[in-house]
């Protein structure tokens, strides 16, 4: 039987729950399941056996980025819907696991995120109002993030099968690239202005900036250097500071 | 060298590899060898749309990968080598392929008759001895999800089975 | 030095935040309520300054830009931690770098302590998930995935509970340094620069050959708007 609306909802809002219960062994197909059982319900109505088995399929290890999970709690339970074999369920499984993870990531934790972070600095930098700056980024953020689990949602039950086409060439393919550099035009921004909003009047702040600007180019050409360096001294600054202020 | 890292990842392409070794290492090509995938379209296209524009991908059979890489060795950019499992890196190195070459064991997951090694790392008997070859057969093993993650060698990894063995 | 001024209610507050916002990070609805500018700015404001707060998120951010939740890996967990740094340096009530750079390093610490009780939070789903009959019948699993949430949510708020005060004191006793010149200020910089260098070095792209010029343009925007005054 298909899904109705209200079931498509039901699944929808659970989505927003997929990492709920992540672990290591089956990583979120916990959450996975759980946004599916209102489609899988409703697809096996009457038929308690096959509910069983196609929830028992679902609970085993996956993972994705959050945003893109709901395509893959659609187009699975699409497969579903469509009588698809177990074996080729299993296999479009494992291999949407990929572009799922790495699109997501890809747009979301390594572009926009960044981006509205960046971009609510850069406003406060501006105006100097942080719930504005807040405001700005949750916003912002939150349009991106919602718009992108609606559309996988849909996505993955029109396409089934097919959705590597969406993954592959995405609406947001042309943007990202822009958004990228934009990004790193926005990182050494904000490296300035908040190495120029912490630094101390008593050392002459023009060359603190420039100072942290250096380090952050250092930081670029070396990063695992800089990260080991980074996290070492900021952990002992608290040790440093009373020693030497004490 | 221009293939950095040959990595035994399950999840083959996906946001780890993809992003977090990616970007940090600039990749411009993944090899991606495995004998089902590089035989079934569909799957090659959904594994391949994992890929952010620009980055080339190649699908290959074990058997085409031993001819094929090092002639991938030969382009202008850094590429990363991938097997889903331990059986198939085991055969490239058996071709010789793998000397001097470092391999990253970056993903194994928890299934029925596998032991843990690391949070991301499970072994089963059988990849274990293929893990204790490659130590012979590549210039090194060691695990690591992430480029920025700590790099743990071999022989700690085969000690944290034996400890965890009564 | 002021008197810390931290009342039964206002911790209150900060637990069910802490709980709140450990919860958005990975569990429900990742908002991103839990990144440091938000959780800073918050525990700012609950202690009269959010300004403050605001900053040392926007340190923690720079900070942090290289740790990203790709799939299994192990971060620091930025909704508590960024929620205590910004409480502690707004209740610190300082204005140098000194406190700054505590409530930094403070966030930054238990940012990691955060990750530690996530892998154990993610060892115990596991065991919530182990076994069989989770599918039969189905009401089993949402019952064990709402009690993994109920239990993040738990361990964020206890680790903002067990953090909140130390933090509080611990800033405070930063801003008794009153005075930070010479040697100490610069150390204290070196801290904060090495620190971006790390996140900048760890989290931005190197594909192609312009990155770091674009970087470098970004800089000399930066320097432009301050010369200019905006």
């Amino acid at each position: 039987m298909k899904p109705t609306r209200s079931d498509q909802v039901a699944s929808f809002l659970r989505c927003f729950a997929v990492q709920g219960s992540w672990n290591y062994r089956s990583l979120v197909a916990g959450g996975l399941a759980n946004a599916m059982l209102p489609l899988l319900r409703r697809i096996y109505a009457g038929d308690p056996v096959r509910l069983r088995a196609a929830v028992e399929r679902h609970l085993e290890p996956f993972n994705g980025h959050p945003y893109l999970c709901p395509m893959a709690v659609t187009a699975l339970a699409r497969l579903e819907h469509d009588g698809e074999s177990p074996e080729r369920i299993d296999r479009f499984r494992s291999a949407l696991r990929a572009p799922l993870g790495a699109v997501g990531d890809e747009l979301v934790w390594a572009t926009w995120r960044p981006f509205c972070l960046l971009l609510s600095i850069t406003i406060f930098w501006l105006w100097g109002r942080p719930w504005v700056a807040v405001g700005v980024f949750l916003l912002a953020y939150n349009l991106g993030h919602i718009w992108l689990r609606a559309w996988s949602f849909r996505r993955g039950w029109t396409e089934g099968l097919g959705v590597g086409k969406d993954l592959g060439d995405p609406p947001w393919a042309r943007v990202v690239p822009w958004i990228t550099s934009l990004n790193l035009l926005l990182i050494g921004s904000a490296v300035v202005l908040v190495s120029w909003l912490v630094a101390p009047d008593t050392l002459g702040r023009w060359g603190v900036a420039l100072a942290l600007a250096a380090a952050a180019l250092l930081g670029y050409a070396r990063p695992a250097l800089g990260e080991r360096l980074a996290a070492g001294l900021v952990l002992a600054a608290p040790v440093l500071l009373v020693l030497l202020g004490a | 060298m221009p293939i950095a890292v040959y990595r035994i990842d399950e999840r083959l392409l996906h946001g780890q590899v993809v992003v977090g070794w990616g970007r940090r290492l600039g990749i411009g090509f993944y090899a991606v060898v495995d004998d089902r995938i590089a035989r079934t379209a569909w799957e090659r296209d959904l594994y391949g749309s994992a890929l952010p524009a620009g980055v080339d991908s190649f699908f290959l059979t074990v058997e085409d990968a031993i001819g094929e890489l090092p002639e991938l060795e030969g382009r202008g950019d850094i590429g990363i080598a991938l097997t889903a499992g331990t059986a198939e890196m085991r055969r490239l190195g058996e071709a010789g392929l793998l000397v001097g070459q470092e391999v990253n064991l970056g993903g194994l997951h928890a299934t029925e008759g596998r032991e843990r090694l690391l949070d991301y790392l499970f072994a089963s008997r059988d990849e274990l001895q293929d893990i204790r070859a490659l130590g012979d057969l590549a210039g090194s093993v060691s695990a690591r999800d992430l480029p920025g993650s700590p790099r743990i060698g071999l022989r700690r990894l085969l000690k944290t089975v034996e400890r965890a063995r009564p | 030095m002021s008197e810390l001024d931290l009342s039964l209610g206002l911790l209150a507050a900060l637990v069910a935040c802490g709980a709140a916002l450990g919860l958005d990070a990975v569990s429900w609805p990742q908002a991103m309520i839990s990144r440091p500018i938000v959780a800073a700015t918050l525990g700012g404001a609950l202690l009269g300054d959010a300004t403050s707060g605001f900053l040392v998120g926007a340190v923690l951010e720079l900070l942090g830009l290289g740790h990203t939740p790709y799939g299994a890996a192990v971060y620091p967990e930025t909704g508590p931690a960024g929620l205590l740094a910004g409480a502690g340096l707004a209740a610190g009530g300082g204005s140098g770098i000194g406190p700054l750079l505590v409530a930094v390093a403070s966030g930054w610490a238990i940012g990691w302590i955060g990750a530690i009780s996530i892998r154990m939070q993610r060892s115990l789903n596991e065991r919530l998930l182990a076994g069989g009959g989770l599918a039969a019948p189905a009401k089993k699993l949402e019952r064990r995935h709402r009690l993994a949430m109920v239990l993040d949510a738990l361990r964020a708020g206890t680790l903002t509970a067990a953090f909140a005060l130390p933090i509080m004191l611990l800033v405070k006793l930063a801003d008794g340094i009153s005075t930070m010149e010479g040697v100490v200020a610069a150390s204290a910089l070196l801290l904060v620069g090495m620190g971006l260098a790390g996140g900048v070095g760890a989290g931005v792209m190197r594909r192609r050959a312009t990155d770091p010029l674009l970087l470098l343009a970004g800089g000399a925007i930066a320097l432009a708007m301050i010369v200019t005054g905006r």
